[in-house]
């Protein structure tokens, strides 16, 4: 009983830590999700930070934890509404991302990228074996 | 129906062209008074900039007279200015991009929002000096309805500062203007309305001028490695004193109705994230 309120605790904080927003880099924070082999999900962790010149960080923190040996944004750049237009009437960047870590290479674009609850989807290789994968920031 | 309308536009018609006609006269009357903008005599000159015992400029109320506040004064940062001219990093700049799109500004959702961000709600902004303390509390009224401190005791940074919204702030006089060094911010607020982007290494500089009593000039440098590749200056932004203005109680919650109000024309909110940044 000790043990498993130990571990409840454990997951809790685990869990709250990453949930402040930050309004920063797109990229930095911890991003949580799944990526597919064959039939199967697996679980993905990606923690990034910014450093003013590159995006550094970690896939799937704890004993097995990969470093991230790349990370990096293609921005298409938008087009602002036209003067005197609604501002929805822009058209948005595009965000696109790769991230290199352990052989494996993501590569997708971001969602939503200057809201909380911003994702990345797309697709993971390594080799012959590929996937889709999404990632959600917490 | 169309005889019915075409009646009643018969009967109260002139009854209403009348009624133009009447409010017309009593606003040219009025303009004729004085009461326009245009044909009545210039605003008194402002009284000279109020001053401490000790000469500085007191750049709140004053002891004695009514409380009083700024009022909304600070837009947005890069405003006056090309946004070429803007030393932002390409990502920086595509973010800036996409704001002026999706404006889910944290601020709208209570949180604080620190350094200028704090000279931009509708509801003003109180100075509070405590000379005897050597600080000055900077309160803005709306949105989380929180206070900033600025150490005045000619403190250094200390070392290890943990980044919050408001930041660690420390003034220090050069001659009448106080210059505020904001260090130890993190990234979970927007500078301005219109999202200029920063990050945690941000190191926000403020200029604090009052030029007479109605009159506070605002200048702030933008130093900022993680989001410029230089830093940069603001124009100088004019905050209005309005005398009377005093801080309220002011309730600022998730799931209000308003969205319009607090988000423009963006009409929906998305809600799908499980915690709410």
């Amino acid at each position: 009983m000790t043990l498993m309120r130990a571990l409840l605790i454990l997951v809790v904080c685990a869990l709250a830590t990453p949930i402040a927003a930050q309004e920063g880099h797109p990229l930095t924070g911890t991003w949580y999700g799944e990526y597919e082999v064959g039939k199967q999900k697996r679980d993905l962790t990606i923690i990034m930070k910014w450093d003013g010149k590159q995006a550094t960080g970690t896939m799937n923190p704890g004993p097995n934890a990969v470093p991230i040996t790349s990370a990096v944004l293609d921005i298409t750049p938008g087009k602002p509404a036209p003067e005197g237009r609604d501002s929805t009437e822009g058209v948005p960047p595009i965000f696109k991302v790769r991230i290199e870590a352990g052989g494996q290479v993501f590569e997708g674009t971001l969602q939503n990228p200057v809201a909380g609850n911003r994702r990345i989807t797309g697709t993971w290789m390594r080799g012959a074996e590929r996937g889709t994968f999404q990632l959600r920031r917490l | 129906m169309i005889n019915r309308l075409t009646k009643r536009a018969c009967v109260y018609g002139p009854l209403f062209a009348v009624a133009i006609v009447f409010a017309m006269n009593a606003e040219m009357a009025a303009q004729g008074r004085g009461g326009g903008r245009g044909g009545g005599a210039p605003e008194p000159p402002a009284a000279p900039t109020p001053r401490w015992p000790d000469g500085k400029p007191i750049l709140g109320s004053v002891p004695g007279q009514p409380v009083g506040g700024w009022g909304a004064g600070v837009t947005t940062l890069p405003r006056g200015q090309k946004l070429e001219d803007i030393p932002f990093q390409p990502w920086a700049r595509a973010v800036y991009d996409i704001r002026q799109i999706d404006q889910f500004e944290p601020h709208t959702r209570c949180k604080a929002s620190g350094v200028s961000r704090q000279f931009s709600t509708p509801y003003g902004t109180e100075f509070v000096e405590v000379p005897d303390l050597k600080r000055m509390y900077i309160m803005d009224n709306g949105g989380p309805n929180s206070y900033r401190i600025i150490y005045l005791d000619g403190r250094s940074f200390p070392a290890n500062l943990p980044s919050t919204n408001y930041g660690y702030s420390i003034g220090r006089w050069e001659g009448d203007t106080l210059v505020v060094e904001t260090r130890g911010l993190n990234e979970k607020f927007w500078m301005d309305t219109r999202g200029t982007p920063h990050t945690a290494q941000l190191k926000f500089i403020e200029r604090f001028t009052r030029s007479d009593m109605n009159t506070l000039k605002y200048q702030a440098t933008i130093d900022d490695p993680g989001t410029y590749t230089k830093p940069w200056t603001t124009t100088d932004f004019t905050l209005r004193w309005r005398p009377g203005d005093e801080l309220f109680e002011y309730i600022c919650q998730q799931f209000n109705q308003g969205p319009e109000l607090m988000l423009g024309s963006q009409d929906e909110i998305d809600n799908t994230r499980f915690f709410v940044p």
